[in-house]
Parts: C-alpha cells; sequence; structure tokens
C-alpha cells in the first residue's frame, strides 16, 4: 500500500471508512512512520479541538431566564390543536388568534377572587406518528401527514387545568370504524373507561404506543376528548356514531377536544 | 390493536429524565427526543425546562459564538441572545430530533449579524481615525475568545492564534464538527450547504490547522 494522503487519513479519524479499508490503512499505519506522523498529527489537533469549551458561568442560566418577557401569552394554536368549545365561533376565534390567558407565572392583579381556569389552553395532547418507512421515523402530527397501516402512534399529554381530567383518545377512519388508543380496548365484552390524566406541571408521556390495524384509506381524524368525568368507551362510540364530531361536545362533559385529520394511504 | 413498538421509543421515558449533560459523541435519538420534549414543555410556558436545556446547552453556544466573534464579552451577549430568540420562537419549532440544528442556526445568524455590524463599527472607526472599544479589546483576545478562557497554556494560545488566521468557512464548519459534536448532517443543515461540503471544509480546516500549528504545540 502507497503512502496516504490526508484526507484519507481524516476520513479514517472520523470513522467513515469501510471495514477492509480502514484494517488496510491501520496496517500501513503500523509499517509507516511518516504517515503514522501524519495521522497523529490530525488525530491531536482533532482532540485539541475538542477539549475547547468556555468556562464555567454559573450565572449565565439565571440571567437568561431573568431576561426572558415576564408573563408571556399562552398561544394554543401550535401544540393544543383544534379546541373544543361550545360555539363555532368561539372556535375560530382561538384559532386565528392567541389567547390572553396567562401561565401561573403571571401576577393577578384587580381580582381577589381567581377566574376558573380555561381547559382548553391548559389541556392538551401531542401525537407522534412513528413511520415504518421513514429513516427518521417519529414526527409530530400536525394534520395532513400521509400514514400507512402498520405505522404507530404515541402521545404527550398536558394537564395543567389545576384538577384530574380524564382522556379519551381514538381515531375514526375512513370507512366511521372508530379505533381506541386510549383507553385500550380491545375486547368486546369489556366496558373501559376513559384513563385518568393527573393534574401536574410537567408534560406526561402515556406509556404505550399503538399501531391501529385495518385502518381504511382516505382520511383519517384522530381525536382527542379531555372529560370532567370517566365516561365508558360505548358512551363516546354511541356519539360519535349518531353526531359530527364539531357536536361531541354539546353530548359528552367535554373540556377540550383536539381533533387532527391525516390521510391514510395503504 | 396496542402492541409493544413503544420499546423501540426510550425517549418517551425521558421526561423529568433529560439525558446526561455530556455532549460527547453523537446526538443519539435518546438525546434529541429528551431536547424535544423539553422545547415542547417550554412552547407551553414551562420555564424550567426551558433552563434545562439553556444549562444543556449555553457553553456549547458560548464556544461558538466565541469562535465567530473573536471576542469573549461579546460572545456570552450573543448567546444570551440566542436563548432569547430560542424562546421567542419556541413555538415555530417542530420537534423532529433536529433541536441542535435549530439551536446552531440560530447561533449562527446572530453571531454572524454581530460580526458584520462590528466589521462596519471597525471600518467606520478606522475611516474616522479612533478606535472602537470593542475592536481593542478583541484585538486582544484575537479568536477564540470563547474558548479562552480556562486553557492559559501555551497550546491553547497557539491553536486560538490558528484558527484566528483559518477561513471563516473552514473554521466555522471545524467549530461545529469539534466543539459542538455536530454530524455532517447537521452542520451541513445549519451552514445552509451540502454534507460533503461540510466533509470537505472540515478537511482542509484540519489540515490547514496543522501548517499553521507549530509542531510542538499539539499535545
Amino acid at each position: 500500500m502507497k503512502c496516504l494522503d490526508e484526507q484519507t487519513l481524516a476520513a479514517f479519524m472520523e470513522g467513515e471508512l469501510s471495514t477492509n479499508a480502514a484494517g488496510e490503512l491501520q496496517a500501513h499505519l503500523s509499517d509507516c512512520a511518516g504517515c503514522r506522523q501524519a495521522f497523529e498529527r490530525l488525530r491531536e489537533i482533532a482532540g485539541q479541538l475538542r477539549r475547547v469549551r468556555a468556562a464555567e458561568d454559573p450565572h449565565f442560566v439565571s440571567q437568561v431566564l431573568e431576561r426572558l418577557p415576564a408573563g408571556h401569552r399562552r398561544h394554543p394554536g401550535r401544540w393544543l390543536v383544534g379546541l373544543a368549545l361550545p360555539a363555532a365561533a368561539t372556535l375560530a376565534v382561538c384559532w386565528s388568534t392567541p389567547s390572553h390567558h396567562h401561565d401561573g407565572e403571571f401576577v393577578a392583579r384587580g381580582s381577589a377572587r381567581p377566574g376558573p381556569a380555561e381547559p382548553a389552553t391548559h389541556l392538551g395532547v401531542e401525537v407522534f406518528v412513528h413511520q415504518q418507512s421513514r429513516e427518521r421515523n417519529r414526527v409530530a402530527m400536525r394534520g395532513g401527514e400521509r400514514i400507512e397501516n402498520g405505522d404507530g402512534f404515541s402521545f404527550v399529554v398536558s394537564n395543567r387545568f389545576g384538577r384530574d381530567v380524564y382522556l379519551c383518545l381514538f381515531a375514526i377512519d375512513n370507512a366511521q370504524a372508530v379505533h381506541w388508543f386510549y383507553p385500550s380496548y380491545t375486547d368486546a365484552a369489556t366496558e373501559p373507561q376513559a384513563i385518568r390524566v393527573p393534574a401536574t406541571p410537567a408534560i406526561m408521556p402515556l406509556s404505550q404506543g399503538v399501531t391501529p390495524e385495518g385502518l381504511a384509506p382516505g382520511r383519517l381524524s384522530v381525536v382527542a376528548l379531555f372529560l370532567a368525568r370517566p365516561v365508558r368507551v360505548s358512551e363516546v362510540e354511541k356519539v360519535v356514531a349518531g353526531a359530527a364530531l364539531s357536536a361531541i361536545a354539546q353530548r359528552l362533559p367535554v373540556l377540550a377536544q383536539q381533533t387532527q385529520i391525516i390521510d391514510v394511504i395503504k | 390493536m396496542r402492541d409493544a413498538f413503544m420499546d423501540e421509543m426510550p425517549h418517551l421515558k425521558l421526561v423529568g429524565k433529560p439525558a446526561p449533560d455530556s455532549d460527547a459523541g453523537e446526538y443519539s435519538e435518546a438525546r434529541a427526543q429528551a431536547d424535544d420534549l423539553l422545547m415542547i414543555a417550554a412552547a407551553q410556558g414551562d420555564r424550567a425546562a426551558f433552563a434545562k436545556l439553556v444549562a444543556r446547552y449555553e457553553r456549547h453556544v458560548r464556544s461558538y459564538c466565541g469562535a465567530i466573534l473573536h471576542h469573549e464579552t461579546q460572545a456570552w451577549d450573543a448567546a444570551q441572545d440566542v436563548f432569547l430568540r430560542l424562546w421567542a420562537t419556541r413555538l415555530r419549532y417542530r420537534p423532529k430530533g433536529k433541536f441542535r440544528q435549530y439551536l446552531y442556526t440560530i447561533a449562527r445568524n446572530i453571531a454572524r449579524n454581530l460580526c458584520r455590524s462590528k466589521r462596519r463599527r471597525q471600518a467606520l472607526a478606522h475611516f474616522f481615525g479612533f478606535d472602537d472599544d470593542s475592536n481593542a479589546t478583541a484585538n486582544t483576545s484575537a479568536v477564540a475568545s470563547p474558548h479562552s478562557l480556562h486553557e492559559q497554556d501555551e497550546s491553547a494560545r497557539h491553536l486560538r492564534l490558528a484558527l484566528s488566521q483559518l477561513d471563516e468557512r473552514l473554521r466555522d464548519a471545524l467549530v461545529l464538527r469539534y466543539f459542538n459534536n455536530l454530524s455532517y448532517d447537521e452542520i451541513a443543515a445549519v451552514i445552509g450547504r451540502t454534507p460533503s461540503t461540510a466533509r470537505s471544509r472540515i478537511f482542509y480546516g484540519l489540515r490547514r490547522l496543522a501548517e499553521l500549528l507549530p509542531k510542538e504545540s499539539v499535545q
């Protein structure tokens, strides 16, 4: 093997050579002092660069936090998509403009009795689609995604409403079949209820992902219902079968609803 | 209907238990997902989650800004601005496991803009025949203010000097790779070039450093 150029040595250092090529290069390095020296030098420079860090600064984080705008406004639009409010007009306003409810860091003034929290701005689900065909297969769902049978879903829930609520998560496919994510509903003889979502400032991943089976191609509505009481799945299915999604809130004790529509392509 | 594919998704176990703060090695999927979850929480107004992100990345961002600005104080200010902008744009971030890419793109834009402003100030100061304060300070710390700072030995001084003499594009790629441990794909996304361009800039940067550094300075 003839002597190596620096580019090959750099590729070797970065672990980019095939096993065979790396083996040959390693053998050459053990025989050739010149190449070995060149390689060592590149490696030492890279090593020195890797050791470079800014000095510790214990005040940096607190300085950033102090400079954050105080009492920011909460924007439900990005993360809390599709809020179930009684009137469609209200819904339209919430989609298009940020809510003006403030989080706990905002100081309330002018009232001795705080008003009730708005559930729609304190409850939310982030849905992730896990597409088998993609190399990096986890995508936060925003609506409009295209999935295939075999793709999975996982969920992260947020409940800052101040009290425990109950959650039903399901999808309705193009053939109007209901596919349950949470609660688990695989045995028709059982009658599971909505799962409890405790009030907590932290976001909570739901423990299991779900791969729905037999989705009919076409439109798929993924629905999250936050409820005031633990309704049974049969109650939800009954309402879903007889009413449009937008009317669910009138028939069940819904605090907030998210609906996202995606496409099942096969 | 329910299955065990969650076994393949360790990220969902990471809430409240973020990955270690060490940035050694590549950006693992678990780490990327932990960052995404913190950003999701930040998007919902969770300042504690945001503070975790800042703590995790501030030294790297300061190092990176310093390599561009060649000035410690300006690097510190720039890094503050980076995290303020991250907060301001947190609702725009899409959690696809590319947090570092997003963060360093912000950092690059802010630091380069400051660098351009500084150059304009220096040019004006030179034109009118007086010294710009920031210029005077910058000249004393040459490049690598960032790194600066706790590495006062001779080899560190040589490295800073050599870095300061590198072409800006080569230095940018080198810093992202070795200070910040970004992959070629991530670097490519941050600098707006292809991964092969990123790779060749890193190689030429290393080669140029090998020429610039006295042999005995590399230990």
